[in-house]
């Protein structure tokens, strides 16, 4: 029998990142070995190298990658505000429309690779078309700009004005075939069949392309993009408890999980039908027969309630945190968040509309939910703490320099509140199921 | 219903139901049970049970050394049974399906060109 070359296996491991091998590289050595020697086989075979490289590449996607991307695209999403409101030209435009939006795509994609919705050879293809569709909706974006430059100038369009349908149309292509691939991955982990999938992923991004391209032209909502890609990462990317994954022999679990609660359903539930009110009639009120308001006063008067409708989320937010933290570090925040959302709401209905007023009472009513961002952040178990306090702190600056966004979370919010309180009916039906399910075992 | 298992997902979770089990010995009895031997590679091996762990269906349990080689011990967990038994019982409905059509009389379609009298 031939025995196996150790040293020829050892090396594949180089493509696996360093604390994987700490933990995993013997195992796996040893494995390769004996199915090596099982197999006669002394080097390995091609096919044994391409998926180590596949694989090893995969599993540098993970979750310190992921934070790192999307700090990335945070850092470059916030630089480039400045650089367009200084009127950099098209250059001033990379940071914000190029570097941030392709460290949220690959972002999005470790994400994706670390909670094991795609696989390692999804996630590296997924990451190859990262870097075409950004950088040619870049150049998209520039030869926008510079066709603009030259039609205010009044003179003749250069070939790379000219080109802008072109990379545009190019751009489109690539990033349809990332919504294929990633989309596609996540409609697939919905039980959605991987052809359907794929087609409905890329047909998704097909639609939704033209609409974000232009929707993240301004560089506030790109920031404020990024910055909820960053938010989203680390939730998402949380290592769980070992409680759902105990093996089959095990005692009680560790930790036990959140339990559900139908008063952070009622409270979610209601700043959910209370900040849908608030939107309608911001949007109609003006119409609405017996209101004597123009269209002005309506939105005013709707993003007013609809700020006061997101006081019960703010409650769901500390019930939700009770069972994880003390009381200080459960309410303080979601304290903060409601004194911001106060702040906006009484300018709203003192400030008369005078524009530079409302830019600094907003900046104002930012200090507070900033300051929330910043303390959720840095409380949690999610990394070690010098990196939790870096990213906390960078998440708390950018919504204080994002602060006249704040007038937009009423149309937001609704949303956030709806989602939570669908999770929890879930998991409220969830528990009432494990509930009765002896009873009817025992029935039985 | 949870997203389909694939293939290799599959077979390591059979392997893991008559009890815990190393990487090697999962391997193979992925190669016999498959009929495709060689098809699995030790480290697809590796990143399927790395998945699998991150959605709770299989953990560690144990590591040692023999014959101067490290081994890691996997076994399946309550979460795993139940979610290959879905499996199991959504490729049944699915193959019952198909026997019942394959079983049914339909004539075969006609094949060439028409004629128009």
């Amino acid at each position: 029998m031939t025995a196996p070359d150790e040293r020829a296996f050892r090396v594949l491991l180089r493509w696996y990142p360093r604390r994987w091998r700490e933990r995993n590289g013997e195992v796996v050595l040893g494995t390769m070995l004996d199915h090596a020697e099982a197999r006669g086989q002394r080097i390995p075979d091609a096919s044994m190298r391409r998926a180590a490289v596949v694989q090893g590449l995969g599993a540098r996607l993970d979750r310190r990658a992921a934070i790192v991307a999307a700090s990335l695209a945070v850092a470059f999403g916030l630089a480039g505000i400045p650089l367009v409101f200084a009127g950099a030209g098209p250059i001033g435009l990379i940071p914000g429309f190029g570097a941030a939006p392709l460290f949220m795509l690959l972002a999005i994609v470790t994400t994706l690779r670390t909670r094991g919705i795609l696989s390692a050879p999804e996630a590296l293809a997924a990451f190859a078309l990262a870097v075409p569709a950004a950088v040619l909706s870049t150049l998209a974006a520039l030869s926008w700009s510079v066709g603009f430059d030259e039609g205010d100038a009044g003179i003749t369009r250069s070939w790379f004005a000219q080109a802008f349908v072109w990379f545009f149309t190019a751009a489109w292509l690539a990033a349809t075939a990332w919504g294929a691939v990633v989309l596609g991955g996540i409609l697939r982990a919905l039980t959605v069949p991987t052809g359907w999938a794929r087609l409905g992923g890329g047909g998704c991004t097909i639609i939704a392309y033209p609409l974000l391209a232009f929707t993240l032209l301004s560089p506030t909502t790109g920031a404020l993009v990024a910055v909820a890609t960053l938010g989203g990462v680390i939730l998402l990317t949380r290592r769980k408890s070992t409680a759902a994954g105990a093996p089959r022999s095990a005692g009680p679990a560790a930790r036990m999980p959140r339990p559900a609660r139908p008063s952070v359903l009622a409270c979610a539930a209601a700043s959910t039908v209370a900040g849908v009110g608030a939107i309608v009639f911001a949007l109609t009120g003006s119409g609405w027969s017996g209101v004597t308001l123009d269209s002005t006063e309506a939105m005013r008067a709707g993003i007013v309630a609809g700020f006061l409708a997101a006081l019960p989320y703010c409650a769901a937010i500390g019930l939700l945190r009770s069972h994880d933290y003390r009381t200080i570090d459960t309410w303080g925040p979601p304290t903060l968040i409601a004194i911001a959302l106060l702040i906006a709401a009484t300018e709203n209905v003192i400030g008369g509309g005078d524009g530079n007023r409302i830019v600094w009472a907003l900046t104002i009513a930012a200090l507070p939910l900033g300051g929330a961002v910043t303390w959720i952040l840095a409380v949690g178990r999610w990394a070690s703490r010098v990196v939790r306090t870096t990213i906390a702190a960078l998440c708390g600056a950018s919504v204080v320099i994002l602060g006249t966004s704040i007038q937009m979370l009423p149309f937001v919010l609704p949303i956030a509140a709806l989602v939570l309180a669908i999770g929890e009916a879930r998991r409220l039906t969830a528990h009432r199921g494990r509930r009765t399910q002896p009873s009817r075992t025992a029935a039985a | 219903m949870s997203a389909p298992l694939g293939t290799t997902a599959f077979w390591i979770l059979t392997s893991l139901t008559e009890g815990r089990r190393h990487g090697y010995a999962i391997l193979r009895h992925v190669d016999e049970a498959s009929g495709d031997p060689g098809s699995l590679k030790t480290t697809t091996l590796y990143a399927t049970i790395e998945r699998l762990q991150t959605r709770g269906l299989v953990v560690d349990d144990g590591d040692e050394i023999v014959d101067g080689r490290a081994r890691r011990y996997y076994a399946l967990t309550d979460t795993g049974r139940t979610r290959l038994e879905e499996e199991l019982a959504d490729l049944e409905n699915r193959a019952s399906a198909a026997r019942r059509a394959l079983a049914s009389p339909h004539p075969a379609p006609a094949v060439g060109v028409a004629t128009f009298a």
